[in-house]
């Protein structure tokens, strides 16, 4: 981490070197105040954590009253426009695409702690044209990280919170062009927490972001601008918990994550996060109607994600499921006579005779916060007691690691052909090369660990080859540092062709656009698993998919301020290189019937704009065949690691959306948003899955029907009121969620195992037809309800700068029962005989304990900015 | 600039001094089984033998098929040796220990729901253990002691005691391997003793000398799913050359580490771990290790 901040420093240091010259002054484009209250918001809490399954959506706009505000409006509960996945939303810097190639996402991390880089920003909706893309399906933003285009002058802010991060310090410095046609741009944040002024104890928070851009004026016609910039972050995580644990706690931002190691605070999941990137952009001014830019660009991220593992023991994890009182006493069904056996005591502080397990596990958990964190003293004994008996280390903290080297060349040709109509076209080239494996970061005080699959030894014997992680260097002594486990390259190759065009004929807006891809991905396995002998090392074989997508969108000027507008798009898409792999970690294979995911998309949307009105009212429905979708799990039902992945997946999404801001006066403003939506699985499909243990594939039908998108509220509205005089802006909006889904569980809907639960039945109808009826689990879902949120500022003009006041608090009433997001656990509730049928009900329910995650109760960021 | 100087000075000095958070937490050389686990404020007063708590509670006698007394109330403490524990996989979730104090060879297993206890429960290991607030008694007539636990199929006998119960009824003492001292037995010994005496030998580590596993071909493994001889079935029964196996057999987990290994061919001296249940003495390996080439052929 040092390492790292000395060389941005240095580089900081090289670019005011070079900003010498004296820069000319031009006016900078000063944001309103509670626009950094946006930035500080949305950076501090969302879109950074990719432990968590979801992320938010990138999304603003100039004309749509609903999409302008919508995307930080509900952020404190991680929104999803149109509860698309963030693949659907694609984020750009000067024409080159930042989302991720293998997930197609965007990780906000990548630019975080960049708030003034990232002010400047072009952003489009579906169904609007923009001047660097054919935008995306969640809608498109562009950054523009031009030096000469951001506003001039130095920018110092300093701000408290919290929230993720505690104390936050920003110096930004734009010197505009000068006189020789150089622009330069430089720029340091520093965000930081500990683990005790985090808002959720045991996180902690340590980044440095560096920006450095310069621009060149080459004549009249040509500009040249370099930008680098990185965002070094080390931080701890938070772990999704079920109820239960939450209430032992007594707070719904317990963290397991943690535990004492000689008094100092260890958390045992920590992100390294690093992702230096840097672009050339060549600005072409062909001519007064013509302009083409070309972005040659690249990245090397570097993601180190720890983790608590263990061997030969229980999941030492605090609040794991063996340790609490549920797993004593069956909450669900009192009268379960098991409940009996255990006897009862007499509880004080309940002031009855409980069950006598149940309320150890109470007591033990409830009274003592060192019992719900991670007892590293027992790991590291454990450790000594094991190597003693000769054996490998129990319990070592192992990262998850992902090196990307990313490059692309973008290049787009914007022509007025008349005032009424523009076109533009672009090409992209794009190759990806991410390394995924898996290192040993620590090992507990242990002296020794084997590279081999332990949980494969009771079913093939320790000599086997087929325990064997790497085959080519078979029983390799791990220490700290080395890679055991799996090694392997994800390559990707993307190629685009796009263009639009968009004309007015009288009362109408037209808007045509097109692209033609192409993708192509490939394994390149580095370790020679004992599981897949002849299909893991080495390069796997080529995938290759065509893609296009064709849009059209037309909007009517209807007269005073009212216009309608209707828009189509139907796309053909590459699937991820995430989800393309059956069993990644294992071997080469390719998840079968692998084949383009088909989007269509309709939108209608009326728009009314008066002198105190602007208004939006929209519908859509989005229609998604053949998805892939790939997840990983324990599975019960084989007691082993698996991997799953699903073809076929059909979906919709539709919903309506409104958006109005009335002006009641001069001064204040009335702002309502609200969208009801729906977005599920339409169909059942067939799961087929690898054991991790045995190599073998399994299938079975899913019914995934009626599941819904998970981790953001279907159902949103706020009603807000914004005041700004004088300087001074208030704003206060009450926000209601509901219909908050978890990610759900396929093993739970696996139709093996609700036939092993006697949870599949056949009979007979009136006519004589066999019928089948399934009793297929329902969705968990989180409790929604009111969130209020409000922010003032104040901007001050000096005689040299102005001064900038600001405290945004989210959460006022703090309301800490707002679930989210989360998911369900895929463990099964009953036992199994050994052909996996079942054999009886655990006490504890695995399904009626999903993990979840909570909205932060009151919290909030004072922000002082100093412009001159 | 001047000023811009001395601000980005400070800004990068106050980066510098910045530490990376992750890390430094000093050694854990201080560390031992000794101060992580158990309750080290059990003290050795009124300390019994597991005969003493035989007679005191009619559900732990031998004879008893299946029982679990309550809670126990007295201050009875006992001070056993670890004579088996989980590390090979094919003991779950319980050990056995041999009676420190009358040093009778009297045995019995502690249940309790937690893997890895043989990290800080080796073979050998004193303990002494605090009754007061456990159940003891029986299943199948295999004497043991735990917290009351009824199964799915409705049976009630000590098992599944709670990690932080145990953590709280016992404390480690002293480290004695020579101590144990496994009983030897050929096998018409064995054979003899399990018909006469099987309650004296019930979670004992017992070593039956120069025996052969009828099954053992230098092929054949030791409990491969596929030997299993009930869908409900999880462990697979050997039989020993010489001995009845209705009532006397190996019995492996498909989850021993080793239940995959290839059984030994030949003579071999057995040791394992004698888990009543009835009338069927039921051999429970430790590791792979406790299986050799017999010494006197």
């Amino acid at each position: 981490m040092k390492k790292k901040q000395t060389l941005v420093v240095a580089l900081i240091a090289l670019g005011q070197f070079a900003m010498a010259q004296k820069p000319y002054a031009t006016d900078s484009i000063e944001s309103a105040v509670d626009e950094e209250a946006q930035f500080t918001f949305t950076e501090a809490q969302l879109g950074e954590d990719d432990d968590m399954s979801q992320s938010v959506t990138i999304l603003n706009s100039n004309s749509n009253a609903y999409a302008s505000e919508v995307g930080y409006a509900f952020s404190p509960v991680r929104f999803r426009y149109r509860a698309f996945n963030q693949k659907y939303n694609d984020i750009y810097v000067n024409g080159m695409q930042l989302n991720d190639m293998e997930s197609g996402q965007f990780r906000y991390s990548l630019v975080g702690g960049l708030n003034n880089q990232t002010r400047s920003v072009e952003f489009a909706l579906p169904f609007e044209d923009n001047q660097f893309s054919l935008t995306a399906m969640g809608g498109s933003n562009n950054y523009n990280f031009r030096a000469g285009s951001m506003p001039s002058g130095h920018r110092v802010s300093i701000a408290g919170a919290n929230r993720n991060y505690t104390a936050r310090a920003m110096y930004t410095y734009n010197s505009g062009f000068n006189n020789n046609g150089w622009a330069f741009s430089g720029s340091l944040t520093y965000r930081w927490s500990n683990t005790k002024t985090a808002y959720v104890k045991g996180t902690f928070y340590n980044s440095l972001s560096y920006f450095f851009g310069v621009e060149k004026l080459l004549g009249t016609r040509h500009s040249l601008s370099f930008a680098t910039w990185g965002n070094p972050t080390e931080r701890a995580s938070q772990a999704g918990c079920t109820d239960e644990s939450y209430w032992l706690a007594n707070s719904n931002f317990y963290n397991p994550y943690w535990g004492y190691q000689n008094g100092k605070i260890r958390n045992s999941r920590v992100v390294n996060d690093f992702a230096p990137s840097g672009l050339f952009t060549w600005d072409f001014k062909i001519n007064d109607n013509a302009k083409l830019t070309t972005t040659l660009g690249g990245r090397y991220s570097m993601y180190k994600s720890t983790k608590l593992n263990y061997n030969n023991s229980d999941n030492p994890q605090p609040d794991y499921w063996k340790r609490l009182p549920s797993a004593f006493y069956d909450v669900w069904n009192p009268d379960n006579p098991r409940n009996a056996a255990q006897g009862t005591i007499f509880a004080p502080e309940f002031g009855q005779e409980v069950p006598r397990n149940w309320y150890s596990a109470y007591q033990y958990l409830a009274y003592s916060e060192a019992n719900r964190q991670v007892n590293w003293d027992r790991l590291y004994a454990s450790n000594k007691g094991a190597n003693a008996a000769g054996a490998d280390a129990m319990y070592f903290v192992q990262a998850k690691r992902i090196d990307v080297l990313n490059l692309q060349l973008n290049s787009v040709l914007n022509i007025d052909i008349d005032p009424k109509r523009h076109f533009t076209a672009g090409i992209g080239l794009g190759a990806n090369n991410g390394r995924h494996y898996q290192s040993m970061e620590d090992l507990l005080g242990s002296s020794s660990f084997h590279n081999i699959n332990t949980y494969a030894i009771s079913k093939f014997g320790v000599n086997s080859p087929k325990v064997q992680y790497d085959l080519n260097n078979p029983n390799a002594v791990v220490r700290e540092g080395d890679v055991f486990g799996y090694d392997y390259y994800i390559n990707i190759h993307k190629a685009n062709a796009w263009t639009a065009y968009t004309a007015n004929h009288g009362r109408a807006h037209l808007f045509f656009g097109g692209k033609l891809g192409y993708t192509d991905m490939q394994r390149d396995g580095k370790m020679r698993h004992g599981l897949a002998e002849n299909n893991s090392y080495g390069k796997s074989g080529i995938a290759r998919f065509l893609e296009g997508t064709a849009k059209a969108a037309v909007s009517f000027n209807l007269g005073k301020g009212h216009a309608l507008s209707l828009g189509g798009s139907f796309e053909s898409r590459a699937p991820q290189a995430s989800t393309a792999f059956a069993a990644p970690e294992m071997c080469n294979d390719f998840v079968t019937h692998l084949k383009n995911e088909m989007v269509t998309n309709v939108e209608l949307s009326y728009q009314m704009s008066t002198s105190w009105l602007a208004m939006n009212a929209s519908g859509y429905y989005t229609f998604i065949t053949d998805g892939t979708e790939w997840q990983n799990y324990y599975y019960d039902d084989d007691n082993t690691f698996t991997y799953v992945s699903m073809t076929g997946v059909h979906k919709a999404a539709y919903g309506a959306e409104l958006g109005a801001r009335v002006k009641l006066t001069s001064f204040l403003d009335f702002e309502a948003l609200g969208t009801i939506s729906d977005a599920k699985y339409l169909n059942n499909n067939t799961a087929r899955y690898m054991l991790s243990t045995e190599g073998t594939y399994k299938e079975t039908t899913v019914y995934s029907k009626d599941m819904r998108e998970s981790g953001t509220p279907l159902t949103a509205t706020s009603l807000g009121l914004s005041f700004h005089m004088n300087g001074w802006y208030i704003d206060l909006a009450a926000k209601w969620y509901d219909r908050i889904y978890l990610s759900w569980s396929m093993p739970l809907r696996y139709e093996t195992s609700l036939a092993a639960q006697g949870l599949i039945n056949t009979g007979v109808d009136e006519n004589g037809n066999i019928t089948t009826n399934v009793d297929v689990p329902g969705q968990s879902l989180g409790k929604g309800g009111w969130m209020v949120d409000g922010s003032i500022g104040k901007n001050i003009y000096l005689k040299k700068g102005s001064l900038s006041f600001n405290l945004s608090l989210t959460n006022i009433l703090n309301n800490v029962k707002i679930c989210t997001g989360g998911y369900e656990q895929a463990r099964q509730g009953y036992t199994t005989n050994n052909d996996g049928s079942m054999s009886g009900q655990r006490i504890y329910s695995f399904y009626n304990n999903p993990k979840k995650f909570y909205a932060y109760g009151t919290n909030g960021m004072f922000n002082v900015t100093y412009k001159f | 600039m001047k000023k811009t100087l001395f601000a980005l000075t400070a800004f990068a000095a106050a980066l510098l001094i910045t530490s990376c958070q992750d890390g430094g937490y000093g050694d854990m050389d201080h560390v031992s089984a000794e101060t992580a686990y158990g309750n080290n404020e059990i003290t050795e007063q009124n300390v019994v033998t597991l005969a003493d708590v035989e007679k005191a509670f009619p559900e732990f006698n031998n004879s008893s098929y299946r029982g679990c007394s309550k809670a126990i109330e007295q201050d009875m403490k006992l001070r056993l040796r670890v004579t088996a524990n989980d590390i090979g996989g094919n003991i779950y979730n319980y050990i056995a220990c041999e009676d420190a104090t009358s040093n009778d060879g009297k045995s019995v297993l502690i249940y309790v729901y937690s893997g890895g206890l043989f990290s800080y429960l080796p073979v050998g290991q004193e303990i002494l253990v605090d009754l007061k607030g456990l159940s003891v008694g029986t299943n199948g007539n295999q004497q043991a002691i735990s917290t009351p636990y009824m199964t799915s199929s409705g049976n009630t006998y000590p098992k599944n005691m709670p990690f932080w119960v145990w953590q709280k009824h016992f404390r480690i003492m002293g480290y004695n391997p020579e101590a144990v001292k496994t009983q030897e037995f050929t096998v018409d010994q064995f054979k003899n003793e399990v018909s006469k005496n099987i309650a004296n030998l019930a979670g004992r580590v017992v070593t039956i000398k120069n025996a052969e596993i009828t099954d053992a071909d230098g092929e054949k493994k030791w409990a491969p799913k596929s030997d299993l001889a009930s869908t409900n079935d999880f462990n697979v029964e050997r039989a020993i050359v010489g001995l009845p196996k209705s009532t006397i057999f190996i019995s492996t987990s498909t989850s021993a580490k080793f239940s995959n290994d290839v059984m030994p061919a030949g003579k071999v001296d057995i040791t394992a771990l004698v888990v009543r249940y009835g009338n069927k003495c039921q051999l429970t390996l430790r590791t792979a290790n406790d299986v050799k080439p017999a010494v006197n052929r």
